[in-house]
């Protein structure tokens, strides 16, 4: 079995030691570095999942320069950590007091924390770490199985193919992006602009960068992400007033009881496959997949009377549906090289900094990364389950920590970070001028993350859209007469008439203000 | 700016204009921008070519218009559309020296250029939409924020342009040193009053940031940190001072240790004299 073997690689890699040489004693022990690394990634994941107002697009920026010195995989493992270590940290607060650390566990609040007024907040915790767990071994394997067809399928694109993956995958992003879809693409095109400042891929020539040193390589990606979420956001959070009223209920009897286990059995099934599924769709992710999972539970019961006052399956699916997505989404990222979602493109930056181009080739050419990271994740996920129960209560108490105390903090951590990156001090500026504009997007209810997508696929489509044209003699049409082009760009364009329409048939735009659903 | 009117009234402020007639007179204003400084700084020897240069921030004019003879019925979308048109002949200008295609092949311009385009047509849609839709009105500080620390930002790009001169006022004092010194002060001076008009958050967390810019390199890491956390602690209302200190004590002590040792980043700690 290819897949078992696959997975023995990917355990090794996770379970490597090190020698880790102590400068000032002069000796080195063995270290083992990836598993620690995926603890660090995972602990700091939920830290951020229990703390609100800092999210984990934000800290996963922030937390990028830090990783530059890591191996990759190294540096790969801790990011994904803290991906899938927040959407279990947020689902603790949506319990326990109603406050979702994340927007992927807003819904988990609605029957979790009734479950805890009624004195069960203990099996309403345990089910949800265990509803992740589960989702996290599923998925975990789902990814390990579809790597390789999927990337074998890439390796029969070309470029106009795979211009035109990109644009059904964006579009996928716009169509399935809460708000306005119109200025969902405005974002995306404004990252693509963003994303053409610096040398131009072919001639080399400077576009844009009116002389400026710093902006002859192009605008950093760290710089983008930094300022348009993490620095907007606290700009945002700042001007509203704390109400952290902390009403802790007392956690007891961490068992749910065998009747529990019967409903959230089908439940947790439920919710993983169709977080797997909307995961692995682009601009789909935990948020989508956690409300998705929670509306379909409620459709599917027999009393849905009971959702919203209680019901365990309310906590159940959604909690497993947003870990089954938090993970899948790393398959269109490892096979195909496009990523789903703001967070995905995240790990993009990353892995272009540590000189990995994502796409198929990561797969053949660097095996130990792909099931190395992989592995990483079911060992994380176990990790997560075995280390946050225990600690419910010292996460909680994090939360009494101020507003006012954390902010300068992850301040100075995003200063000093994007700093070190090329030493230079204009980079600094330059994320406190996206965090203006990120703030000012907000404000006028444009999402920023479509915009980070643009931005690191920017570079990608403008090089592909130009040999394909090249190919072609200049003949535009060949992106719509090469079946496989023409069928994805065909799709796309389906997809964004279904979901203009009912905007020609009402008046209103608030119509895509759906989501909440 | 703060104030925005209503879904499709026309309100009035202090000076007795209706808020429409007001953003129509920015547009005016900001398309008319254009011409006068290619004039003022242009590159071409005539005139007209200079003028001519400056001729991409024109069609804001037509914005303007809009805003005058229709009300504004979505505040939000108008002027986040207006943006949007705004960055995108802005980048028409940057690009505008690039060549475009040569044959059948992209040129280094093409992309920058369709890209423009393009958010160009979106944004006078979703203006369009801020028309003829009704929406929410705008929030407050939707612009004096951005504005108050953009001032700041911009307010730096003189003292690096004449960092030469800044540098040797003071003799006995080492330029760099000078030249941060100066920008941290310029800085906090401006940042202090327009208090009064902009919200703290974006103006006090910009203010930070650039003053850590600007000391990082000659003066070290733990000044540069210290000064700045100091000075986001007026980013929110509620000010502790003793806490404020000792906090931000902490946390230069831990950046200092977390950054050049635990992670082995070559950065400075202490000013070079």
């Amino acid at each position: 079995m290819d897949l078992i073997q696959n997975l023995a690689l990917g355990f090794g890699v996770v379970f490597q030691f090190v020698d880790l040489k102590i400068g000032f004693l002069g000796i080195s022990i063995p270290f083992p570095m990836n598993i620690f690394l995926c603890f660090v990634g995972a602990m700091v994941g939920t830290l951020i999942g229990v703390l609100p107002g800092i999210g984990p697009l934000a800290t996963i920026a922030m937390l990028l320069p830090i990783t530059f010195g890591l191996p990759p995989v190294g540096a790969l493992i801790m990011l994904a950590g803290i991906y899938y270590g927040a959407q279990y940290g947020g689902s603790t607060t949506s319990i326990l007091i109603n406050i979702p650390g994340e927007s992927s566990s807003v819904v988990t609040a609605l029957d979790g924390h009734q479950m805890a007024k009624q004195g069960r907040a203990g099996p309403a915790l345990a089910i949800a770490a265990i509803g992740s767990f589960i989702a996290g071994c599923f998925s975990t394997v789902l990814v390990a199985a579809l790597g390789a067809p999927l990337t074998s399928l890439a390796l029969l694109f070309g470029p106009a193919e795979y211009f035109s993956l990109m644009v059904l995958g964006l579009v996928f992003a716009v169509v399935l992006a809460r708000g306005s879809i119109l200025k969902a693409i405005a974002m995306i095109l404004f990252g693509l602009l963003l994303s053409t400042v610096g040398s131009d891929i072919e001639t080399g020539q400077s576009r844009m960068a009116f002389d400026i040193p710093e902006l002859a390589d192009g605008i950093g990606f760290v710089t983008v992400a930094m300022g348009v979420f993490g620095y907007a956001e606290i700009m945002r959070n700042l001007e509203q007033t704390e109400s952290r009223d902390i009403v802790q209920s007392k956690v007891t009897g961490l068992m749910p009881t065998w009747p529990d286990f019967k409903v959230a059995a089908p439940a947790i099934g439920r919710g993983t496959i169709l977080g797997s599924i909307l995961g692995i769709l682009p601009g789909g992710g935990a948020v989508i997949a956690a409300f998705a999972a929670y509306t379909f539970e409620k459709k599917m019961s027999k009393t849905p009377e009971r959702f919203g006052h209680g019901a365990i399956e309310g906590v159940a699916a959604p909690e497993s549906a947003n870990n089954a997505a938090a993970q899948t989404s790393f398959i269109p990222l490892l096979t195909l090289g496009i990523p789903p979602n703001a967070v995905m493109a995240l790990m993009v930056g990353a892995m272009t900094i540590h000189g990995i181009v994502p796409g198929p080739q990561v797969m053949t050419k660097q095996p130990d990364l792909f099931w190395g990271l992989i592995a990483s994740m079911w060992v994380g996920n176990l990790m997560l389950v075995v280390i946050n129960l225990p600690l419910v209560g010292l996460w909680v108490r994090l939360l009494r920590v101020p507003y006012r105390m954390l902010f300068p903090a992850i301040l100075i951590f995003c200063a000093i970070g994007v700093y070190s990156i090329n030493n230079a001090p204009a980079d600094a500026i330059m994320v406190a001028t996206f965090g203006l504009v990120g703030y000012w997007f907000v404000k006028h209810d444009f999402e920023p993350a479509p915009m980070l997508l643009g931005f690191v696929l920017g570079p990608l489509m403008e090089e592909n859209l130009r040999r394909a044209m090249l190919i072609a003699r200049g003949d535009p049409t060949t992106f719509v007469t090469r079946p496989i082009s023409g069928g994805l760009l065909f799709l796309a364009a389906l997809l964004l008439v279904l979901a203009v329409m009912p905007m020609i048939r009402s008046k209103r735009d608030e119509v895509f203000v759906e989501g909440e659903a | 700016m703060s104030e925005a009117g209503g879904a499709g009234v026309a309100r009035h402020d202090a000076g007795g204009l209706p808020h429409h007639h007001r953003v129509a007179s920015i547009f005016f204003v900001l398309a008319l921008a254009g011409p006068v400084l290619g004039v003022i700084f242009g590159k071409p020897p005539e005139f007209y070519a200079r003028l001519a240069s400056g001729a991409y921030s024109l069609p804001l004019a037509v914005l303007g218009i809009a805003a005058l003879i229709l009300p504004l019925r979505s505040p939000k979308d108008f002027m986040g559309g207006a943006l949007l048109v705004g960055m995108g002949l802005f980048a028409l200008w940057a690009c505008s020296d690039l060549p475009g295609m040569r044959g059948f092949a992209f040129g280094p311009g093409t992309a920058p250029r369709m890209f423009a385009y393009a958010m160009i047509f979106l944004g006078v849609a979703v203006s369009a939409v801020g028309l003829f839709t009704d929406g929410p009105p705008e929030e407050p500080f939707a612009f004096s924020g951005p504005l108050g620390g953009g001032l700041l930002v911009a307010v730096l790009i003189p003292i690096t342009y004449y960092s030469n001169r800044i540098g040797h006022i003071v003799s006995g004092v080492s330029p760099d040193i000078m030249v941060a010194a100066v920008g941290a002060i310029v800085v906090l001076g401006l940042a202090f009053p327009l208090m009064r008009v902009a919200p703290r958050g974006p103006l006090f967390i910009t203010a930070a940031t650039l003053i850590f810019a600007v000391t990082v390199r000659p003066l070290g890491l733990v000044f540069a940190s210290f000064v700045s956390l100091v000075v986001s602690a007026y980013a929110t209302e509620e000010i502790r001072w003793v806490e404020t200190l000792i906090w931000a004590a902490v946390l230069t002590l831990f950046c200092s240790l977390l950054f050049p040792w635990g992670l082995n980043l070559p950065l400075q700690l202490w000013p070079r004299f």
